[in-house]
């Protein structure tokens, strides 16, 4: 699947306003189908209230969801809590750790 | 704690099998039989009398130097060699020699467990650019690119420790490394941990920044590989919280963990009533609560 129907599909999950960050396109159309769609099921389970979330130690409003994809990815989905998912990231470890600096997960 | 380092150690460089093997060649065109012996003698740490000694400085060392200088090694840095497999150490340095035709004038650094363990995965290096580039495998050499602001931080004072490089440094040793941190890294790998992920990096980053914390102790990866090794044989959730707790009371003080822990404490138990299939969560406060507790 390519970076376009994946969007589709996670959009149909977590609305339309959600926003992809990181080498997003490039990193999913690289992965495996196999990881494709288990990316799209685990992002199904955190918008079904069935998955781990992690507080956000700079905004006590931000939650986060983080998933590991393959050796060398990792997605993590954010969330303003009891309301809306704000982003999905998807990129190598070393972007990945900043990010999470960043957001304070 | 002591760091060894060696510049231009030409012993390093060269191997007594590799003589041995070479010999034939050596003997004919470059040294004679006598010199050749001095070398072996020399490599092999035995003593030399005074005339091998003038022998070996003017003439056996000039023409080793001579005939490095074809392989582009200009400096070769060493350190903890007393922990590595010594016939790794050419090797090693052979594959520097070779990266430095791709990668001009870049700092690079051999280290991880090919160095020191007989079974290893990939050999690590690490490439430090100003520009951030694809990292790559080819066949088991693993090519990290890291920023050179990368050289500054706790991990390249771990790695470093056991290494070889083409460059000198000094590495820190004072780091200021946040409560928040060390809660973030420790979440992430409870629940990676739970749901049966791989978490050998976040591990690694954990024992690093609570053992830093606690005793003021920067790991090298052959302690780091230890501990892993032995953490993924008891019952590891218990491990890193009982880790996470002492590491916390050695390093920060009481109101600092208590305001802190609090806070996290009220936010994780908000988010149960939502999440209530989350057993990271319950793990989080579990802990949490103990470290209150130990404090106050």
């Amino acid at each position: 699947m390519q970076h376009e129907e994946g969007k589709r599909k996670i959009k149909e999950i977590l609305g339309t306003d959600i926003r992809f960050e990181g080498h997003f396109n490039k990193c999913f159309n690289n992965i495996k189908e196999t990881q494709q769609k288990e990316l799209i099921e685990w992002i199904r389970k955190c918008k079904n209230y069935d998955a781990n979330p992690i507080q956000s130690k700079k905004d006590r409003k931000l939650i986060g969801f983080v998933e590991r994809i393959g050796s060398n990815l990792r997605s993590i989905l954010t969330k303003e809590k009891e309301e809306y998912f704000i982003a999905l990231f998807l990129d190598k470890h070393k972007y990945y750790e900043t990010e999470m600096e960043k957001l304070g997960f | 704690m002591y760091v060894i380092i060696y510049y231009h150690k030409m012993e390093n460089l060269i191997t007594l099998e590799m003589i041995e093997q070479n010999q034939n060649i050596l003997v004919k065109t470059i040294f004679t039989k006598l010199q050749l012996n001095i070398l072996k003698k020399k490599i092999q740490k035995k003593t030399l009398n005074n005339n091998e000694r003038t022998y070996y400085y003017k003439y056996i060392k000039p023409k080793l130097r001579a005939m490095l200088s074809f392989s582009g090694i200009t400096e070769v840095n060493i350190n903890g060699k007393e922990h590595m497999i010594k016939e790794r150490i050419p090797k090693a340095i052979k594959i520097l020699s070779q990266l430095k035709k791709k990668h001009k004038n870049k700092k690079m650094l051999i280290s991880g467990s090919f160095l020191f363990n007989k079974n290893y995965n990939d050999i690590d290096v690490f490439v430090f650019s100003k520009y951030s580039k694809e990292d790559y495998k080819k066949e088991k050499i693993h090519v990290n690119y890291l920023p050179e602001s990368a050289i500054n931080s706790l991990f390249f004072s771990s790695i470093s420790k056991i290494s070889i490089s083409n460059f000198r440094y000094t590495p820190k040793s004072n780091f200021t490394i946040k409560l928040e941190n060390v809660i973030q890294n420790y979440e992430i790998l409870i629940d990676f941990i739970l749901r049966k992920k791989q978490y050998t990096q976040e591990l690694r980053k954990f024992f690093l920044e609570t053992e830093f914390i606690s005793k003021d102790v920067i790991l090298n990866p052959k302690q780091l590989y230890q501990l892993k090794k032995k953490a993924k044989h008891k019952n590891i959730i218990s491990l890193l919280s009982d880790t996470l707790i002492n590491s916390l009371l050695y390093a920060f003080t009481r109101m600092k963990i208590k305001n802190n822990l609090k806070k996290y404490i009220d936010d994780y138990s908000e988010l149960l009533k939502q999440y209530k299939h989350a057993k990271n969560i319950e793990v989080y406060i579990k802990t949490y609560k103990e470290v209150l507790e130990v404090a106050a």
